[in-house]
């Protein structure tokens, strides 16, 4: 079939599956973590891999699922590599400082092509019915877009940052390619400012609340005194539980706008209907689980994300979704999302 | 002899096309692909040509060919006889809560023993191996960082300033201690009463401390010992070791470990670093009191030094069992007090 036999059938809509469930991903996560400890880290190369091709193959559309196709020895070949590379690079400046200089200048210029690198490596590891994704994107742009326009955010007082923030979605979006084609995306800038307002008005309401809260906390500080620390402890959480339940409301909003302007032309269309405040409720409890549980809830938190934006993603594919060529050769180093793990900035597209 | 039929997709190599399809494998271990409604030959694969996917519970055994198709059986729990233990034991702990049990001891268990046996010991090792000549380096390092952030020159007396040094030197000649390792140095800093010792020999003295033990130099004799306790003992270099070692195992550790990572490696590293430093001021005070006779001290001085710089926060003296204990870089007050008193009444029946 080529495309032009394809074009008269109709589109269909699929909803994304997610089959993982908490008991299950919670065993595997917590196993791999153990291995990865005892290992003193080596397995974690494993682990990654593992934990991916859990999420992944039990993320389905239209009954075929995603494929995580890194391998353990291609992360940790890309990790000792960059090890080596940082570790080398701060020995070098602990024994001549004034190299420290020459260092944070590069570290201006190298970390475009680290991010570049790293999305580019998830993107390829990642395939569909057999075609893998890439991210294809000049040293020009990723400079242009993770070094200059965030400098203009913090010249601009931060006034100009949902702009920015616009401009960042569009870049990675678009830089997105599915065998070979490069995906389409054309957000608003005003959707990007009202989500901003929105969460702002979510921000006073849930501050004001907080804020109530907190007041009423030191009137039970003067009547039982010797309990300060803890609620000045419990002040605090609730700021930041606050803060992330106002953040889930933006990233809510955003991600229908981005979801629902997203298309990888004549062959697949996204539609997103999150509900910001469900959302927002998921995010904040998941932070109190992660508190309270020092970090062990990971898993089932990730769960219950992943289960509710699947629930609330539809995809609409071309019968030209069975005719793609996978452009993407095998071999290709980790080097580069391992160089971007350790500059800590580590970004991910989904 | 074939086997039965397993249904599933077979993707055409680098292409998204797919077909229903069901694999049969032989004896030996050669898979037969044919269409599933016709049943018209795909293609087929010997064991050789044959990779078998990572076994995830939960997810369908899949099989990469040598020319890059793959077959995805319908079935999720069906699993192929040619797949390695390796992998078959990798999924059966993944998938059984008994794996999980096992985490739950040997996790802390594990942790534990590193944290406070493991690095220590690797990192004093390590250190007792490296020349002075580091040590040097780092200090004259830290030495220049200390002096921007934390020291503004001194404003004690010349003559005040002679005669601690002199008592500095008498100090070490009756420690046998090279006098080319040590300098003493003074000054005003917003760190308040306080001594440091650098790896590289500097010793520092606030003029707040100085000040403070004017009329009783035997207690600013004896902190200086102490100071002296941490250069003999390289603590600067055991403790960036530690510091060192332990976060680049922690970020081994944890650090892809989505949600681990920040939690642990912040928490546990600072709570770790306290401990250490608890340890290693145990360390220097044991050295004070073990060389108080020789310095022609008494361990009673060091116990008077720590009551007088504790006056101004006479809260801290009686409660050292409190939890913020953990927190802390020294040990509590009145423990170090009892012991250095435990010292002085050592010293008094040897005599």
């Amino acid at each position: 079939m080529t495309p032009t036999d394809t074009a008269a059938l109709p589109s269909k809509t699929f909803p994304v599956e997610f089959s993982g469930t908490k008991a299950g991903y919670f065993k595997l996560w917590f196993v791999n973590l153990l291995l990865s400890i005892l290992t003193l880290g080596i397995y974690s190369a494993w682990a990654k891999v593992r934990n991916n091709q859990y999420l992944y193959g039990h993320t389905q559309i239209d009954g075929h699922r995603l494929n995580y196709l890194a391998t353990p020895w291609q992360i940790l070949r890309g990790r000792i590599l960059a090890i080596l590379v940082f570790g080398g690079a701060y020995l070098l400046a602990t024994l001549v400082p004034p190299i420290m200089v020459l260092f944070v200048i590069g570290y201006i210029f190298v970390l475009p092509w680290a991010i570049g690198q790293g999305l580019r490596f998830t993107m390829r590891m990642t395939s569909y019915r057999n075609v893998r994704f890439s991210f294809e994107a000049s040293y020009g742009d990723l400079f242009v877009h993770f070094i200059l326009l965030p400098m203009v955010a913090a010249f601009t007082l931060y006034l100009t940052a949902p702009w920015i923030h616009k401009q960042i979605s569009e870049f990675l979006h678009r830089s997105v390619t599915y065998g070979g084609k490069p995906l389409k995306i054309k957000l608003s800038t005003g959707h990007f400012y009202f989500a901003v307002l929105c969460t702002l008005f979510v921000g006073l309401i849930v501050g004001l609340l907080v804020l109530a809260l907190i007041l009423l906390g030191t009137g039970l500080v003067e009547m039982s005194p010797g309990y300060g620390a803890a609620y000045t402890g419990a002040g605090f959480i609730l700021g930041y539980l606050g803060a992330t339940f106002c953040s889930g409301i933006y990233m809510a909003m955003i991600r229908n706008h981005v979801m629902n302007n997203l298309e990888a032309e004549g062959l697949a269309s996204f539609r997103s209907n999150v509900e910001p405040l469900t959302y927002a409720t998921i995010a904040a409890s998941n932070v109190l689980l992660l508190m309270l549980t020092l970090g062990l809830a990971f898993p089932i938190t990730r769960i219950r994300m992943l289960r509710y934006t699947c629930a609330h993603t539809r995809v609409t594919l071309t019968p030209a979704i069975a005719t793609m060529q996978n452009t993407v050769d095998e071999k290709y180093s980790a080097f580069g999302e391992e160089a971007a793990g350790l500059f800590d900035s580590d970004l991910s597209l989904a | 002899m074939k086997q039965q039929a397993i249904y599933g997709h077979y993707l055409l190599a680098n292409q998204s096309r797919s077909l229903d399809a069901q694999a049969r494998c032989d004896d030996e271990g050669t898979i037969w692909l044919s269409q599933r409604s016709s049943g018209e030959a795909l293609a087929h694969f010997s064991a050789s040509d044959i990779k078998h996917q990572p076994l995830i519970a939960g997810l369908p055994a899949e099989l990469v060919f040598a020319d890059g198709s793959r077959f995805v059986p319908d079935d999720v729990n069906h699993r192929w006889a040619g797949s390695s233990s390796g992998q078959r034991l990798a999924e059966w702990l993944e998938s059984h809560w008994l794996g999980v049990l096992v985490s739950v001891v040997a996790v802390p268990a594990f942790l534990w023993f590193m944290m406070f046996h493991g690095i220590p010991r690797m990192a004093y090792a390590g250190v007792e191996m490296m020349p002075r000549s580091v040590d040097e380096q780092v200090g004259q390092q830290s030495f220049k960082t200390l002096e921007y952030l934390y020291l503004e020159p001194t404003k004690l007396e010349p003559d005040y300033q002679q005669r601690l040094n002199a008592d500095f030197a008498e100090l070490l000649k009756r420690l046998n201690l090279p006098a080319e390792r040590y300098q003493l140095h003074f000054y005003s800093s917003i760190i308040g009463a306080n001594a440091l010792a650098l790896p590289d020999g500097t010793i520092i003295v606030t003029d707040a401390l100085a000040k403070l033990m004017e009329d009783e130099p035997q207690q600013l004799h004896s902190i200086l010992l102490h100071e002296i306790g941490h250069v003999e003992h390289r603590h600067g270099m055991k403790q960036l070791a530690q510091t060192t070692a332990t976060s680049f195992l922690f970020a081994m550790m944890f650090g892809d470990i989505e949600g681990m990572g920040e939690l642990v490696i912040g928490a546990g590293g600072s709570l770790l670093e306290s401990s250490f430093s608890r340890d290693m001021e145990r360390e220097a005070d044991a050295y004070a009191h073990q060389h108080a006779t020789q310095a022609g001290l008494s361990a009673q001085d060091f116990a008077d030094a720590m009551r007088t710089l504790g006056l101004p926060e006479l809260m801290l003296l009686g409660e050292d069992g409190h939890w913020s204990d953990y927190l802390s870089t020294h040990p509590g007050m009145g423990e170090r007090i009892r012991t250095a008193e435990q010292a002085a009444e050592d010293e008094n029946a040897a005599q």
